[in-house]
């Protein structure tokens, strides 16, 4: 690989980025436009940024080593990547989020929430949240950028930090979400082609679907003994009922990554982007597109490596990189592909990261600015924009600064953290606000409470991963996890948080008294049926009572 | 065996995958221009 060639590559792509990023700023006037593009966004470009948000570098390199240890059952994430985070999100949770955001003037998530509920808590709350959690999720992305770079372009590692935080920074801060929207769909277009690039060469290199999947199935007798003393039997095959590894894919991977999702901020506030249903449904087939040529190649690619290492080397994929399974996918690349391809590759990963950083760096931002200073300050939309473009900096300088402190231990809980606590906080509100009219101001606060502090709790004193890799329990009590019992150390927080935060927000909403009905008319103006009904069976409940 | 691939489990995810991508795909076609009836108001 030529390194000069490289660096052009590289520096032509910065360039595009900026330029996008100007475009962006020179549009970009109100706090609507700032927050939400002005509600105009083109279907293109929604999707394209919602789908490369929502796929980190982390979800190619790191998922696709994973297949490429454990195999094709990790197919799962991507059929419920593609049915539940683009299909039932945009389509269920999308149109609605985008009419009631709507109806309510809402620009942020926690606003909307707020609105909803009509509590100014939930606003600063939801805020916090986000703007807490978020960095360390920031600078796992920044890290593995920051590396990837050190690696790739022999930039020195701390240099590597300052050039990406700068460059993002500077398209967030001033372009805000026409910045990110805008560059993701430069970003994501680059790793779309990339990707499907990458998954007809690997099929094509080794002989096709049916007979690359035969030959890997065959290969089960070389199936690692380390992944085999876990519970895993074959590329082809799923791991034993019950093992570490089936608890690990069923658990953490396919409910807390697939279904997580559907609760991130930064997703959910595309939906309000758009100006209409047709430019969702528009999204979905673009989206759809997107998700499986991205996610699928790198899965596939992950699985298959192993009988091109096989080949050619005598071994597989685990045995090739030494045990480090996140060098599978890029050992793979630079060794089986064409050299101009892994300058495309390269600027695909580079992509994968800096579009999920920026969403990161506004949704932050947001939080800072709109949510929590303006609701505490009681301000209205003065200086909005001006208070976010604060946000967003403290967000970069947090971010760089965990990256310079955090030990690695940490780091990789980063984003299992920030999915838990999410999903855990909003996933049962979101839902209850969008569909129950029945649901309260008091039981939204339950919810989002009891989620919160039910996952954080999961998180750092069962979780086996979470718990180990913080130390918080370690420290607190001396032992590692609070339970050894299996099931409970491999089971995900949102699988126990979701539910409770889903009881308490059902349970408190009964027993307090609903919302004015003016107001859920207002909410569900233009959505389904009129709430007339719902809300008259709701006054004969409580004459009963 | 199915595409070279001996576990239900496995295949029916590899199957699932696609299956869901053309769900993506056939709603967006169907759909494409639908949905900015009553959008109107907006203006």
């Amino acid at each position: 690989m030529d390194l000069l060639i490289l660096s052009i590559v590289f520096i032509v792509y910065f360039l595009l980025v900026g330029y996008v990023g100007y475009l962006a700023w020179k549009k970009t006037k109100s706090s609507e436009d700032f927050m939400l593009a002005g509600r105009k966004t083109h279907p293109y470009i929604m999707a394209l940024s919602y789908g490369a948000t929502f796929i980190s570098t982390a979800a190619i390199v790191g998922f696709g080593g994973v297949s490429g240890q454990f195999g094709l059952g990790l197919l799962w994430l991507v059929f419920l990547n593609i049915f539940v985070g683009i299909f039932l999100a945009f389509i269920v949770l999308g149109k609605r989020t985008r009419r009631m955001g709507q109806n309510l003037e809402s620009l942020t998530f926690p606003e909307f929430l707020s609105r909803r509920f009509q509590s100014k808590f939930i606003q600063y709350f939801s805020g916090l949240i986000i703007f807490l959690g978020m960095p360390i999720y920031a600078s796992v992305v920044l890290i593995g950028a920051a590396r990837f770079m050190e690696t790739s372009l022999f930039i020195n590692f701390h240099l590597s930090l300052i050039i990406l935080s700068l460059v993002v920074s500077a398209y967030v801060i001033f372009g805000g979400i026409k910045g990110v929207m805008y560059t993701e769909a430069v970003q994501g277009t680059i790793m779309f082609v990339g990707m499907i690039f990458l998954l007809v060469f690997t099929y094509w290199i080794l002989g096709g679907i049916e007979s690359s999947h035969m030959a890997l199935t065959n290969l089960a007798p070389h199936f690692p003994a380390s992944a085999q003393a876990l519970g895993g039997t074959g590329w082809t095959t799923f791991p034993t009922l019950g093992s570490d590894i089936w608890w690990y894919l069923v658990s953490t991977i396919i409910v807390g990554v697939g279904i997580g999702v559907l609760a991130q901020p930064q997703l959910i506030v595309r939906f309000m982007t758009v100006k209409s249903d047709k430019e969702l449904n528009r999204a979905v087939l673009m989206g759809g597109l997107f998700i499986f040529v991205i996610v699928g190649t790198s899965y596939i690619v992950g699985a298959l490596s192993n009988l091109y290492f096989f080949d050619t080397l005598g071994k597989v994929g685990v045995d090739v990189v030494g045990g480090n399974i996140d060098k599978i996918i890029p050992t793979f690349i630079s060794s089986a592909l064409p050299e101009w391809f892994v300058y495309i590759f390269l600027l695909t990963l580079l992509a994968a990261a800096m579009s999920t950083l920026s969403s990161q760096y506004l949704a932050q931002g947001t939080s800072l600015g709109r949510d929590i200073y303006q609701t505490l300050k009681k301000k209205k939309d003065v200086g909005s924009v001006k208070l976010t473009r604060i946000g967003i900096l403290i967000a970069v300088v947090l971010a760089f600064i965990l990256s310079l402190i955090l030990p690695i231990s940490v780091v990789a809980q980063g984003t299992a953290l920030f999915y838990g606590i999410c999903a855990a906080a909003f996933l049962s509100v979101y839902v209850c606000a969008l569909f129950w009219k029945r649901a309260t101001r008091e039981g939204a606060i339950a919810g989002i409470v009891s989620g919160t502090v039910v996952s954080l709790f999961w998180l750092l004193f069962m979780f086996k991963k979470t718990a180990i890799g913080l130390g918080v329990c370690k420290f607190l009590t001396g032992q590692a996890i609070l339970v050894t019992t299996m099931p409970w150390p491999a089971v995900d927080a949102l699988l126990i948080a979701v539910p409770i935060s889903l009881i308490f927000t059902v349970i408190v909403s009964l027993l307090t008294k609903p919302m004015a009905e003016e107001h859920i008319d207002k909410c569900y103006n233009g959505i389904g049926s009129t709430s007339n009904n719902l809300i008259k069976t709701n006054e004969n409940i409580n004459k009963d009572h | 065996m199915i595409l070279g691939i001996p576990d239900p489990w496995v295949l029916s995810g590899f199957l699932l995958t696609i299956l869901a991508t053309l769900l993506c795909v056939i709603y967006g076609i169907i759909n494409w221009n639908k949905g900015d009836e009553d959008e109107n108001y907006l203006e």
